[in-house]
């Protein structure tokens, strides 16, 4: 770097709201950039409340905190986290229906052809269909969270045991703590208070400085901003815009309410649909998340609260909150010298547990993009194209949950089962409905595991399968797949409970506390 | 209960390698009791009597038909590759099929390296690829130790006997092989979309795959341009960059293996092959632009521009869904093309300025003495 680019360096990078968004933001800027110059500072104010964004997780969390140096038992214990092999979705196709999107493979592709092709193939025919079973039955991540099994997946290519991932449960208001703890210990410099003034550049409109309540004035040369679906800067100060998406994903508003956990501990949520959006049921090691995701366009606050208070499995443990929402994102995550991550960028509902993931990939892409100088017009369109990506194909990928259902029951489901889709969407279930194929793309979250779980857990069923499947005789496959299902329930069974695992592996709860 | 109706009749119809591969590949992968696959062997207008580049990807090709080592170099005199020579700007460049150095604290090595420059360290970045060392070697690498150093390489072999290879394949697989002088194809009947005569013989299809360069029989059944339409597909042909023709057609064929349509099926399937050949065409047209150093023709391609302006900007080459070449290739030519980046990556400051030296230093001694070792065999 010459000298004129040292002196235009990123030196300061000001991070204002201190929820989940807010410290991963940090703690990740930290661990990465920390020893490069970079000086970080998060504003909080303990009088503004965190939304506590998603309790659960998707695999990729995983690799998130092992890049940033966090010890996986310690996250366990303090987060009070539980582990998570899936996703159950009960009452989504039809009243009754349950299926595990699992975060792992269906059996074993053969000679080029994806295992649901094999399985459909034989569930076809009228004489073995009886003998085959569920797609479920050659899951092992979904067969270990119907047992409420455990283990870290082997490491040895050849195991059964190395064909899923996992992620986390955890408690989203012991989990900014945790993360604020990593921050601060890598030298991140938090400030207590509200934010009240933000001072622009007259001529470019870049953020110069915020100020704050008691009138200390913060300047920085990148802003992140964390302050939840306010947007204070992204929005109220740069005015980027919001793209809808609400005529897709029309719920609007979420209750939530913790209950007391009981019965045994399982590694999987799980969300049942309701008659005008979906109820969520999430398992920690102190208590159980639960929440009801509606369309108040549908439903009545009052009736969605019903709803989920109905249906918890234990004692309220507090008063429900209620949060309400717009789906779709900025029109630009990065404008200016802003960068929204976490809610103020963008907001697709829970279903999937993708709030998590894109406050990952907010900061992942960040880190990646991240400019040498002051000039990033650059850095900001590929950063926004980027993440562009993410929100669509997630988008798509939520959608198809509502939009595959036979529901009839209520007017928010015929509205789903009716509505327009994408036309990105509606080709990727035309692709599937006609031969069994999931459309491919490098970019992206949800990859074709995830895309068969959902088309078959809800019904749609391809008419026709990969041909090629009836080149092996099918006396050969129906041996093969009644040898893998008893292998893979062997294999399920052979893991460890859940409970114990976490209480065996030093990751029984033990959270950080403001003392600590 | 789901109808199933395999197509019962694949022809195939072109010359030399180009029929040879994706009459092997079709055959290992589409013949069956219901499915026949018969290959027209025209006349030998396609065949250049030389040889040619098979790109790293190619050996999965091998692996899938079984095709040995020993095979390759006895019929097809195949020997290691690890880079393709290129023109460019009046000169030439290497693209080499491996990486530079290794990735280090989140950055790719060459951020490292630029660094590295602006603290005086002289060293061209070909002087940390492997790859390039050895293509810049004196001696020839047999297959059998290329295999064993654990660098990925490519083949080049000759084009007669690759084709024979393949060929006598899909002959040994089950696929029905014929010469013929002169063929056409019309449009048939409605259980047969295609008539086809082959000299004085005559006979249907359900599907007609012309991988002739040209298309040469294409347009009589309605097809402008490559791609899948109807129960037709023309394969694509592309010669530059050198090593990409192979692995253009290889994963066109492979593409449509994994569409296979049943007899009356396959639109949403046609549009997937389409979607995915299109977007793998971009790719390859994107880098002989870049090759072709046209300024005009880059300022109409996005993904272009985009790679230039965010690789001038940072260094950092962006990837879209379906890459074709690989990010060490892409970065010799940006790199020639672009000179180096305004800016290293931030993630690589992580490491000081004097350990980055000494691990570029350790760096280079190490490939020159592998350099040493493999110039001694």
């Amino acid at each position: 770097m010459t000298a004129a680019n040292m002196q235009d360096r990123v030196k300061n990078v000001v991070i204002i709201g201190g929820g989940t968004a807010g410290w991963m933001t940090a703690a990740g800027l930290a661990s990465m950039l920390g020893q490069t110059g970079l000086n970080i500072t998060l504003i909080e104010s303990e009088a503004i409340g965190i939304v506590g964004v998603g309790e659960a997780t998707l695999p990729h969390i995983r690799l998130f905190n092992e890049t940033i140096g966090v010890n996986e038992a310690e996250f366990m214990a303090a987060t009070s986290a539980t582990f998570k092999l899936g996703i159950e979705f009960c009452d989504w196709g039809r009243l009754g229906d349950s299926y595990i999107h699992p975060f792992g493979e269906f059996g074993l592709a053969n000679e080029g052809v994806a295992f649901h092709h094999y399985w459909r193939c034989m569930q076809d025919d009228a004489e073995t269909a009886p003998d085959i079973g569920a797609l479920d039955e050659y899951s092992l991540p979904i067969l270990a969270c119907k047992m409420a099994k455990f283990q870290p997946p082997s490491e040895d290519p050849r195991s059964v045991l190395s064909t899923y991932r996992y992620a986390y449960q955890f408690d989203a208001l012991q989990y900014a703590p945790f993360m604020r703890d990593h921050a601060e210990k890598r030298g991140v410099t938090r400030i207590e208070g509200k934010v009240t003034h933000v001072d622009q550049d007259s001529g470019t409109g870049d953020i110069l400085s915020v100020t704050m309540d008691n009138g200390q004035s913060i300047s920085g040369d990148l802003f992140i901003d964390c302050t939840g679906f306010f947007g204070l800067l992204i929005e109220k100060t740069l005015e980027t815009g919001y793209d809808e998406w609400s005529k897709w994903l029309p719920c609007d508003r979420a209750v939530a309410v913790p209950c007391e956990h009981e019965g045994t501990l399982l590694p999987y949520t799980r969300a049942t649909a309701d008659k005008a959006g979906w109820r969520w049921r999430i398992p920690l090691q102190h208590r159980t998340g639960n929440g009801h995701v509606y369309s108040s366009g549908f439903t009545s606050d009052d009736a969605a609260t019903d709803s989920l208070l109905a249906n918890l499995e234990g004692k309220a443990l507090a008063d429900p909150r209620q949060l309400r929402f717009v789906t779709g994102k900025r029109r630009k995550l990065w404008n200016r010298n802003c960068i929204a991550i976490g809610l103020s960028g963008g907001f697709l509902e829970p279903l999937e547990s993708t709030s998590i993931y894109l406050i990952q990939e907010g900061v992942t892409k960040l880190l990646e993009m991240f400019p040498q100088t002051s000039n990033f017009t650059v850095h900001a369109e590929e950063y926004n194209r980027r993440m562009d990506l993410e929100f669509e194909r997630i988008r798509d990928f939520l959608i198809l949950h509502y939009h595959a259902t036979e529901r009839d029951d209520s007017a928010f489901w015929n509205y789903m089962r009716t509505m327009d889709i994408p036309d990105s969407l509606a080709e990727k279930i035309e692709l599937f409905k006609s031969s069994g194929r999931v459309a491919s793309y490098n970019h992206g979250l949800f990859l074709m595991p995830s895309w068969v779980a959902v088309y078959i857990g809800q019904r749609v069923m391809p008419q026709r399968y990969d041909w090629r499947a009836d080149r092996l005789d099918k006396g050969h496959i129906k041996k093969h797949l009644s040898g893998l299902r008893n292998h893979m329930h062997q294999a399920a069974m052979s893991m460890q409970d859940h409970a114990s695992y976490i209480q065996n592996n030093n990751m029984a709860r033990r959270p950080v506390t403001a003392a600590s | 209960m789901t109808h199933i109706a395999p197509l019962r009749t694949i022809v195939l119809a072109g010359s030399g390698v180009r029929l040879a591969l994706c009459a092997a590949l079709i055959a290992r992968h589409c013949l069956s009791e219901a499915t026949k696959i018969i290959v027209l062997n025209c006349a030998d207008a396609d065949i250049v009597d030389a040889d040619m580049i098979l790109r790293p990807d190619m050996q999965r090709l091998h692996n899938d038909l079984q095709i040995q080592v020993d095979a390759l170099q006895s019929r097809a005199k195949a020997r290691a590759v690890y880079a393709v020579d290129c023109a460019y700007d009046g000169g030439r460049i290497a693209l080499p099929f491996g990486d530079y150095g290794m990735a280090r604290d989140g950055a790719a090595f060459h951020h490292h390296w630029s660094k590295g420059k602006g603290l005086g360290q002289p060293y061209d970045l070909d002087q940390y690829s492997p790859s390039l060392a050895i293509h810049h070697g004196k001696s020839q690498l047999p297959l059998a130790i290329a295999a064993q150093i654990g660098i990925g390489f490519g083949l080049q072999v000759d084009r007669a006997g690759y084709a024979q290879l393949l060929l006598a394949k899909a002959r040994d697989l089950g696929a029905k092989i014929v010469s013929a002088a002169q063929v056409t194809v019309r449009k048939g009947s409605a259980d047969y979309p295609y008539s086809i005569t082959m000299d004085s013989a005559q006979f249907e299809a359900d599907f007609f795959i012309d991988v002739s360069r040209s298309g040469q029989w294409a347009g009589s059944i309605g097809l402008a341009e490559t791609g899948w339409q109807d129960h037709s597909l023309y394969l694509p042909y592309s010669d530059q960059p050198q090593g990409i023709e192979a692995s253009h057609l290889y994963s066109a064929i492979q593409r449509f293996i994994d569409m296979l349509p049943t007899r009356g099926g396959g639109t949403a399937e046609r549009r997937e092959y389409n979607r995915l050949a299109q977007e793998q065409s971009e790719r390859i047209a994107d880098m002989v632009c870049l090759l072709g150093n046209d300024d005009k023709s880059i300022s109409q391609r996005p993904a272009l521009r985009r790679k230039i302006e965010v690789f001038q900007t940072c260094g950092r080459i962006p990837v879209e869904d379906y890459e074709v070449f690989s990010p060490a290739e892409w970065l010799t030519i940006l790199l020639t093309k672009c000179g180096n980046p305004l800016h290293h990556d931030r993630l690589a400051d992580r490491l000081s300025e004097q350990d980055l030296l000494i691990w570029l230093d350790q760096l280079r001694g190490k490939i020159g003495q592998l350099k040493r070792q493999l110039e001694s065999i």
